[in-house]
């Protein structure tokens, strides 16, 4: 067995035991590798940024534990973005996941930003029926969530000062681990008419793309990257900056396998069909 | 890298991060190989995944919008108020509470599970899909076609609009922001689109320019998958960092 063939036979919890270390490394001691910003989450920073403060940002917080060290990051940012800029934030879910993590998410901007709840901040919760609650929001708010994650009247909350329906908002930002991303564009953004922002968990992002370059919303965040790009864009590096070098390490480690793998697959299969050549001909001899 | 005291055990917050941790580490461990720590973890998310939506659905939907309501109709039935029973004021107009209104969708969600309880009855679970399935088409197919079809036909050539000021400002872009590079990018884009769309045309055989447009196709394809892969590795990492962040920030404590 040659050295090509060895690399092919690899048990793989080398390749994960080598995966944590690569990964672990700069969690423990961040080695502060460079982040750029792309155009696609500065145009969400840029509307946000000349927007007037009158009118509250739809934060669609849809998703769960399991999806949200990539999108959870994003919401602090966008957060604090708004807040710093005047603008309230209301906050729903369509998925059942999320409740719990949208409500760590709420405390967090009550007592890192000071955010008064109610008034500069509101969480409606969860309501079940995705698409029927992007229609009834439509029609009224407090339709689908007559009260607020905490049981007050949604109606009374000073948030909703002036907001009825979903066209009263400035934008919806939908934070997204699944397709409702697809629901908020067709009938929050191109039925009704409110500009759509979308944050995506990476796996999703590629599709939503194409949204984005036909001019459907006006921006997108794929990920963690996204994340750490908007969190360098308020100036308030955090979880997923801190990850990035992290993230940097595991591709790096990612790509080293995967060329190691296709080299031995190529030399070790090409050695395997040498020696058997060599030996049919010392057969013939 | 400075340690502070792993999260406390005699707190509800530290016994959470504890137990979350050790669930953690379980999962962690059929990395290793299959064993009854990671049996144990992942029988106990199924268990507490399932019980935790039926509650959700249950005071989310079934009692807000069933149970309460049918109650609501049994009372003003018991009170001799008909009209109130089902949903309806002194003119006999519909208002918004259903109230015993709500016994048709009882009855249609009974009818899908006859599919399991009775083979006689079972084709009345028809009822129930044809509704449900109208329904959901006429809400979804015209949206989906202005969202997925017509808006992104227009999308993969819209940015061509930008090199004419008339068209531009018709299609409210900017014609400031023309540059070489966008061209070559709505080039490369309507190409790719082009050749995309004709790899998947089956209806006339693969031959002269068809066949230069499906390998075209092709690469197109294979460079969209290869983007996914790279977007899938990273949020697979992503949720190893958010663990290793959790177990060395929250539970040991460690700050940087």
């Amino acid at each position: 067995m040659n050295i090509w063939q060895k690399l092919s036979s690899i048990d793989r919890r080398w390749v994960f035991l080598a995966m944590a270390l690569f990964v672990a490394f700069p969690v423990l001691k961040p080695l502060g590798l460079p982040v750029t910003t792309t155009k696609e989450v500065e145009d969400i920073h840029s509307f946000i940024e000349n927007l007037d403060g009158t009118k509250p940002i739809i934060l669609g917080l849809d998703f769960g534990p399991s999806t949200a060290p990539e999108l959870t990051p994003m919401a602090k940012a966008l957060i604090r973005h708004s807040l710093s800029k005047g603008i309230p934030v209301l906050g729903v879910s369509l998925a059942p996941d999320a409740p719990g993590v949208a409500n760590d998410i709420m405390k967090w901007a009550e007592s890192e930003l000071n955010a008064v709840m109610g008034k500069d901040i509101a969480y409606l919760g969860y309501k079940v029926g995705t698409l029927n609650v992007i229609l009834q929001m439509g029609q009224g708010i407090s339709k689908p969530f007559p009260k607020d994650y905490y049981g007050n009247n949604t109606d009374d909350l000073p948030i909703m000062e002036g907001v009825e329906t979903l066209e009263d908002c400035a934008m919806v930002v939908g934070l997204e681990a699944t397709a409702i991303s697809d629901l908020w564009i067709q009938y929050a953004g191109d039925q009704m008419g409110v500009p759509i922002g979308i944050g995506m968990t990476a796996v999703s992002a590629p599709e939503a793309y194409v949204f984005y370059q036909s001019g459907q919303i006006v921006g997108l965040m794929g990920g963690m990257k996204g994340a750490a790009e908007y969190e360098l864009l308020v100036n308030a590096p955090g979880a997923a900056v801190q990850g990035m070098d992290a993230q940097s390490l595991g591709h790096i480690v990612i790509l080293v396998f995967i060329i190691l793998g296709n080299l031995g697959y190529f030399f070790g299969t090409k050695g395997q069909e040498i020696s058997r050549l060599k030996s049919l001909r010392d057969g013939e001899k | 890298m400075i340690f502070n005291l792993i999260a406390p055990f005699n707190t509800p917050e530290g016994l959470g991060i504890w137990i979350a941790a050790f669930l953690t580490l379980c999962i962690f461990s059929f990395l290793y190989k299959d064993n009854p720590f990671y049996k144990f973890a992942e029988h106990l998310f199924v268990g507490v995944s399932t019980g935790y939506y039926i509650s959700i659905y249950y005071w989310n939907t079934l009692k807000p919008n069933l149970i309460d309501e049918l109650r609501k109709g049994f009372s003003a039935l018991g009170e001799g108020n008909v009209q109130k029973a089902f949903g309806l004021d002194e003119n006999g107009s519909i208002i918004a509470e259903p109230h015993l209104r709500m016994v048709v969708p009882l009855m249609l969600g009974i009818f899908i599970f006859l599919i399991f309880i009775s083979r006689k009855n079972a084709w009345l679970s028809r009822i129930s899909f044809a509704w449900y399935i109208g329904v959901a088409s006429g809400i979804a197919i015209p949206a989906s076609m202005a969202t997925r079809v017509l808006i992104q036909a227009q999308g993969s050539v819209r940015d061509f609009c930008i090199f004419n000021a008339g068209c531009a400002n018709a299609a409210g872009l900017d014609p400031q922001t023309a540059t070489t590079s966008l061209w070559i990018n709505s080039a490369l884009l309507l190409i790719g689109t082009l050749c995309a769309v004709a790899y998947f045309f089956f209806s006339l055989p693969s031959k002269g320019v068809l066949k230069a447009m499906n390998k075209v196709g092709i690469y197109f394809l294979m460079i969209s998958f290869g983007a996914s892969f790279g977007y899938t590795v990273m949020a697979r990492i992503s949720l190893l960092i958010g663990r290793f962040q959790f177990l060395f920030y929250d539970w040991l404590g460690i700050n940087i």
